[in-house]
């Protein structure tokens, strides 16, 4: 109804003159899906064929090959095609048009629809609670209890098997950094960031639902509460550990897992620094996770010749140089106490921003929600809770923008999609209780 | 040897005459105070040639008999006066001399709040006296070591142990420099050789301060009397003979202090026999760490009786008994249990007991073959019982190993099998106190005999003596009051350890003649030290130190006061050192490898079963120690100058054989078995018990049910080194020498101010050479496995194996004495004109550290360019390395180069011994920029009742900060370099 007068006309125009000229014939077209200078054999997906005027369109649903038949009156068109897939443990979108279809009346015409790869990040770093909280008695801050919240951020099915979670060197912000300068990181524009400590990685193929989450025990996966009324239960089968069973060196005797986790739910890990557990910061830490593949990730552990030396002696503070390309999700977390000694771990094009968050007081490092990505979720009709009040902008600290409180949402049914702008300090804020803890 | 052996027959052919006889007389006198005229009780006449002696009666009067003829220097001291030295020509026997002592206070126009040359000594050695100790208010007595040449006051708090340690700079160097400085107390030599925490000297705290009458400070070549000991002898006196009550108040922010004394006189006997005096002191001393939160505290108990008397009647009319007895004890220690600050209940608590008892007795016989022999026995008992309460918290259970022998082991509950090797604590929270027994016990007995006769103009003084003593210790070392939730912890029994004897012989010649104007004072000494630990693979160790000492005064001062160049003295001198090692060394305490090699998953209630292999780390018998040797030289003049006193001594000073620890690996394997091996197992988790084949290390899970059968659990095997610890010397000597300088200038007589400069230049160079083994324990292989190669360093694996230091330190001190209204002020100027210091990294047969750009790129090094040219990283490499599965050495670089090629996990693996330098100034020169530190003290006697004293260090309260050359940083200088602002005052009455 937009330009109805030009429907006027072409009424007039074909009413005027139906006995002139040679009758149209409509002809077969095929377009074909086209991605990365190849064909995209991708089937199901559907393309959207429209007349130069947009007064006429056509759909048709892709065969195995990637191919869509038409049958069209000769003309010219537009083919146009948007979805979203999985590769690599990345969301992909997939998006293009093609506006020369210029159909000649020739039968078996075969038309290009070139499609451009946009990457959504399907994995996310949801929440890191590291910070501890306080022992029953107050002699001081419980800090064994550490997790990690990974989140499928999208509606399909996320494949964190290759999933791998470190740590950026050096392991707090607010440490002396060899490879911060004056001017600045040292590797900003390099292809990689420095990884110390230990690199993590999943032993056993891993799915995680759409908007589902899996949860991974750095140190002890039992139930902390038996001795620490404020801290969080990390004994359940669903849950994943950080095992040090197979690490010869990791010895600290904080490492238990409880009974009902099953080993294809440990996780393993190449040791890069000397040190009897991961170093893990519990108020400053730069957390990241990547997605390599097995092979690729024993070289990079293994290979030290490639290793970066900058900051310091013997393999004591080496580390590994972890592509950025292979990084999904980066965090950069600074200390309340000592803001102004923090330094950013992360390059620019990785991350940039942090969240400050203050330890020991059982906070936790939780994901802003993308409030106008979930409220356009029409599953979420109904279910999103607002007045969001988890936070701890009260004391201090921050709060999530966005209002939704995404835990009671996802409580009731919703689907929570959370915020991706590569900037820590928006995409997270300090929040007053471990979302396990509800 | 050789030398001393060519010098001992001319030695002897100095002595043999001296068996001829010689006419002899006698001095008599009185002994008065100068001002009243009342005679002196208990003053001690002194022939300072031939060391008799005769202490004055109630009357005053003494009797020195069998004195040879021509001059002689008669020395006469008592408490509260001023030591009267007058020299004397013995041409025939003297009745009724007057001596006439002037009493010791700021009346006096020459009273002296610095410490003081000891002219008399061939050495250097130095005096601080009681008005410079009462004037600096010491409450530690190592606080003196501010008053030596060049020396800085330091935080004067006693929540932290303090030690002397002599022309050393401090506990960063290598040699153990304190553990080698001898520390006396009225005879009674307090050692740290039954130690087992450290190699350090024993620690100062807990000897009283206000009842230190004077300090000797023996920098230089102390007599051969004087062993185990490396580089010093301080020796202090406390005080001794009638006095008046005295008691002292002292406050300062961190230490209030009181302390009362008195010395008894119980008068004579009806048959005139002297009945003897009594000296008691008694001194509580506190001293909080913190003004703002003055609970963590230090504190002092003391009380001392000494009693002493002279038996001069009947038979002993003409050979007089000197004799004295005393016992210290001292009740104290650190305690922060009052704390608030410290969580509810945890505290630390460390004893300081002590008990002193000595006794000591002096015969003067005077007879032609021997003048007098002195005995003396002390012994020295302390308490230094640590208790620890620590609050604990676990959420699963937790194994506290308590196993010392070699083998699997798998925890068990207290609660059903009592106490075990492997003892599993409950989850939760909990207290407990660990606590470590600590009871040295040093006993001493000497015997001494003088010989001294005169030969003309040609003094001679020959000293033969023997001692014997034995360090051991009572203490059961670490145990807990509730073994059921102790922290991991090995019993050691430090009483079982067998006794350190030591059996010294010695003998000394002390030539004095004429040699011009002026005197040369020739000593020559030699001491067989003989160790013997029964039942110690040690066994018997024989050493021998000898001395030398050589003085020549050039000029007769006396004949010379108004003369420009009024004394000149030069003295060289020459010794070696032997210094016994502590328990530390001989018997370290053991340590244990305890390697988890199972680890359960955890019940619903937080149960984990943990099983170890438990390896002790075997202290090895090193048949090649060797005991630590130091050799010292010096050479000083003394001269003064138309009143004005220069003092230079150059000083050299060699260590040896230091001791020191190091490791070496030994192969081993062990059985592991993951906890993914077990989690998936049949038997229910609820269900499960876990055991343990000690011998195999084979994990069995059984079901409690009896359902299932029982299931051995897969293990595998790991390889790894695992160190053990040795006893070793190192072999590079440590090389200390420096200049010491005082200047005291004339005083300036209009405003009573003299100026006194000291100072001093000290270097330092170490380069420690031991090849040593090093393998990181907590990092694995390429193979994810252990890691399993030992690298060997040439001298360790640290990236500087030695360093070289320099010092200049000048004080300029104003000493104003206003003698009529009996005041004294002092200002010192403390500066440090020259701090230096530079890491090395040396090996004598070539390059040590190569410089590289890169420290990744570390094979890429310029063999021509030095780490010390300009700032760059370094590299350290193995000489060569082993790995478990070959045990020959390989040369390290060659196989580094061959694998970065061919091997990239041998290539992985080796870089790990690989050692670079975290910082590019590493090696650079460090110059500390110039500091200065002002202190003021003032003392005012208010007749002779009262005195009061004030001081105020850091005065100008100087905050500023110093410029570092290496690190290009700016640092402050309080309170590492100079003390921060601190004042005290103290207030002595006398009655």
């Amino acid at each position: 109804m937009k330009h109805p007068i030009r429907y006027f006309m072409a009424f007039l125009l074909i009413a005027a003159f139906p006995a002139c000229g040679p009758q149209v014939v409509a002809v077969d077209i095929n377009v074909q899906l086209f991605s990365d200078d190849a064909p995209l054999a991708q089937e199901g997906i559907t393309i959207v064929l429209s007349d130069a005027g947009g007064n006429v369109t056509f759909g048709a649903v892709t065969d195995a090959s990637g191919t869509a038949a038409f049958k069209v009156n000769p003309g010219s068109y537009t083919a146009s095609a948007t979805f979203k897939s999985a590769e690599d443990g990345k969301l992909i979108t997939l998006n293009g048009s093609n506006t020369n279809i210029d159909v000649t009346g020739q039968s078996g015409e075969k038309f290009l629809l070139i499609l451009q790869k946009v990457e959504i990040r399907q994995l996310i770093i949801k929440e890191f609670y590291t910070g501890g909280c306080p022992k029953n008695d107050n002699s001081g801050a419980f800090t064994d209890d550490k997790y990690i919240i990974i989140y499928n951020n999208s509606e399909v099915e996320a494949d964190a098997s290759d999933v791998v979670i470190g740590a950026i060197s050096p392991y707090n912000a607010n440490a002396s950094n060899k490879y911060f300068t004056k001017d600045g990181l040292v590797y900003e524009n390099d292809s990689w960031l420095p990884a110390g400590g230990v690199v993590w990685y999943f032993t056993s193929p891993v799915k995680i639902p759409a908007y589902s989450q899996i949860v991974v025990a750095v140190f002890g996966a039992i139930d902390h509460t038996a001795t620490v009324t404020a801290s969080v239960n990390l004994a359940d089968p669903d849950y994943y550990w950080m095992s040090n069973a197979d690490i010869p060196a990791i010895t600290n005797a904080k490492y238990v897992v409880s009974d009902v986790i099953p080993p294809s739910h440990y996780l393993s890990g190449y040791q890069i620094n000397r040190q009897n557990a991961w170093t893990i910061s519990n108020t400053a830490p730069a957390l990241f996770m990547a997605i390599m593949g097995k092979s690729e990730l024993e070289a990079l552990c293994t290979n030290t010749a490639d290793y970066d030396l900058t900051a310091g002696t013997n393999d004591i503070s080496w580390a590994v140089k972890m592509p950025k390309a292979n990084v999904i999700g980066a965090l950069e977390v600074y200390a309340a106490a000592s803001l102004e000694a923090c330094h950013p771990r992360f390059s620019s094009d990785v991350n940039t921003g942090h969240i400050v968050m203050t330890g020991q007081l059982g906070y936790t490092i939780y994901r802003n929600v993308d409030k106008e990505a979930t409220e356009a979720l029409p599953e979420n009709e109904g279910k999103l809770v607002y007045n969001y009040s988890g936070g701890t902008e009260d004391v201090g600290g921050t709060t999530d923008p966005s209002g939704i409180d995404a835990e009671a949402s996802i409580a009731a049914g919703a689907h929570i999609i959370y915020l991706q702008t590569n900037d820590s300090g928006k995409d997270y804020h300090q929040r007053r209780i471990a979302s396990l803890k509800q | 040897m050789p030398g001393f052996r060519r010098l001992l027959p001319i030695l002897l052919a100095l002595l043999l005459p001296a068996a001829l006889h010689a006419q002899s007389y006698t001095i008599s006198g009185t002994v008065i105070d100068k001002s009243s005229g009342e005679p002196v009780e208990f003053a001690t006449v002194v022939i300072e040639a031939t060391e008799q002696w005769a202490v004055a009666d109630e009357k005053g009067r003494f009797t020195i008999s069998n004195i040879s003829a021509g001059k002689t220097v008669l020395s006469t001291s008592c408490l509260g006066y001023v030591t009267n030295t007058q020299e004397l020509t013995v041409t025939k026997s003297i009745d009724n001399l007057k001596i006439k002592l002037d009493l010791d206070n700021l009346a006096l126009e020459e009273a002296v709040v610095t410490a003081k040359e000891n002219g008399n000594s061939a050495t250097t050695a130095r005096i601080i006296d009681k008005t410079a100790l009462e004037h600096v208010q010491m409450m530690n007595v190592s606080d003196i070591s501010s008053l030596l040449p060049g020396g800085a006051t330091q935080s004067n708090v006693l929540t932290s142990e303090k030690r002397f340690d002599l022309r050393a700079g401090g506990a960063s160097e290598d040699g153990n420099s304190s553990f080698g400085t001898a520390v006396e107390v009225d005879g009674v030599r307090l050692s740290n050789n039954a130690s087992y925490s450290d190699i350090k000297g024993v620690p100062t705290n807990n000897i009283a301060s206000a009842n230190v009458e004077s300090v000797e400070v023996i920098t230089g070549v102390p007599s051969v009397e004087y062993g185990d000991m490396g580089s010093g002898v301080v020796k202090i006196n406390t005080k001794k003979g009638k006095t008046p009550w005295s008691v002292t108040m002292s406050t300062s922010p961190k230490t209030k202090q009181l302390s009362v004394s008195k010395g008894f006189g119980f008068g004579v006997t009806g048959k005139g026999a002297s009945m003897g005096v009594l000296n008691t002191s008694l001194e509580y001393t506190r001293s909080i760490s913190e003004p703002m939160s003055p609970y963590t505290s230090y504190l002092r108990r003391q009380m001392s009786l000494t009693y002493s008397n002279m038996i001069s009647t009947g038979a002993f009319a003409s050979r007089p008994l000197r004799y004295s007895i005393g016992v210290t004890g001292n009740l104290g220690g650190y305690d922060n249990s009052a704390d608030p600050d410290k969580f509810t209940d945890t505290f630390s608590r460390q004893r300081d007991n002590s008990v002193r008892a000595n006794f000591n007795a002096n015969w003067l016989l005077s007879l032609a073959w021997i003048t007098n022999i002195e005995i003396n026995a002390s012994a020295v008992y302390s308490d230094k019982l640590l208790r620890e309460n620590k609050n604990f918290h676990e959420s699963v259970t937790q194994v506290s190993l308590h196993s010392v022998e070699n083998g699997y082991i798998m925890s068990e509950p207290y609660s059903v099998n009592g106490p075990n090797g492997a003892v599993m604590i409950p989850a939760g929270t909990w207290y407990n106190v660990l606590a470590v027994d600590d009871r040295p016990l040093t006993t001493k007995l000497a015997l001494k005999a003088n010989w001294a006769r005169k030969f003309g103009e040609v003094n001679n003084k020959l000293k033969i003596g023997g001692d014997w003593n034995m360090d051991q210790n009572f203490g059961i070392g670490t145990y807990s009051e509730d073994l059921s939730t102790a922290p991991t912890f090995r019993e050691y029994r430090y009483c079982d350890n067998p006794s350190m004897n030591n059996f010294a012989a010695y003998i000394e010649d002390n030539l004095m003649l004429p040699v011009g104007q002026g005197r040369l004072n020739l000593i020559a000494g030699l001491r067989n030290d003989n160790t013997y630990i029964k039942g110690s693979a040690y066994g018997l160790t024989t050493s021998l130190s000898p001395r030398f000492n050589a003085k020549y005064s050039v000029l007769d001062a006396a004949s010379r006061q108004d003369k420009i160049l009024r004394d000149l003295s030069f003295r060289g001198s020459w010794g070696v050192a032997v210094k016994q090692p502590s328990f530390s060394i001989l018997y370290p305490v053991p340590s244990y490898l305890d390697i988890n090699v199972f680890t359960s998953t955890a019940s619903a209630d937080n149960v984990v079963y943990r099983a170890y292999y438990v390896r002790p780390k075997t202290i090895e018998y090193n048949a090649a120690l060797r005991w630590q040797k130091n050799h010292q030289a010096e050479f000083g003049i003394d001269a003064d100058i138309a009143g004005n006193k220069l003092s230079l001594v150059a000083f050299y000073n060699k260590t040896i054989d230091s001791y020191l620890l190091e490791t070496e690996y030994e192969r081993f394997d062990y059985k592991y078995t993951s906890t993914a091996d077990v989690q998936g197992l049949p038997i229910p988790a609820t269900d499960r018990i876990y055991t343990l084949n000690p011998a195999t290390g084979t994990v069995t899970v059984s079901d409690k049910t009896g359902a299932l059968q029982p299931i051995e659990a897969v293990n595998s095997t790991r390889k790894q080194f695992i160190s053990t610890v040795f006893d070793a010397n190192e072999l590079s000597p440590i090389t200390r020498c420096g200049l010491e300088w005082i200047l005291e200038l004339k005083e300036i007589r209009p405003i009573h101010t003299s100026i006194r400069i000291d100072g001093n230049f000290y270097s330092y160079n170490a380069v420690d050479t031991d090849m040593a083994a090093y393998s990181p324990y907590t990092t694995v292989g390429a193979d994810g496995q252990p890691f399993r190669y030992v690298g060997y360093y040439v001298g360790g694996n640290a990236i500087a194996n030695g360093r070289e230091a320099r010092a200049v330190n000048n004080n300029i001190t104003l000493v104003t004495r206003i003698p009529q209204v009996r005041m004294i002020v002092s200002v010192k100027l403390e500066s440090s004109l020259l701090n230096y210091s530079r890491s090395l990294s040396e090996r004598p047969d070539g390059k040590r550290s190569y410089r590289v750009d890169n420290r990744a790129d570390f094979l890429n090094y310029d063999e021509s360019a030095s780490i010390y040219d300009g700032e760059s990283y370094a590299a350290l490499f193995p000489d060569y390395y082993v790995s478990w599965d070959n045990p020959e050495p390989q040369p390290f670089l060659e196989k580094l180069r061959w694998a970065k090629d061919n091997d990239a996990a041998l290539y992985a693996d080796l870089s790990k011994l690989v050692v670079t330098s975290n910082y590019l100034y590493q090696f650079s020169k460090d110059y500390i920029s110039p500091y200065f530190s002002a202190n003021f003290s003032v003392t005012k006697e208010i007749g002779d009742l009262a005195s009061v004293s004030f001081y105020a260090n850091n005065f100008f309260n100087n905050m500023g900060q110093v410029w570092s050359t290496k690190t290009k940083t700016y640092s402050s200088l309080s309170p590492r370099y100079i003390p921060s602002f601190y004042y005290g005052l103290t207030v002595r009455f006398k009655f």
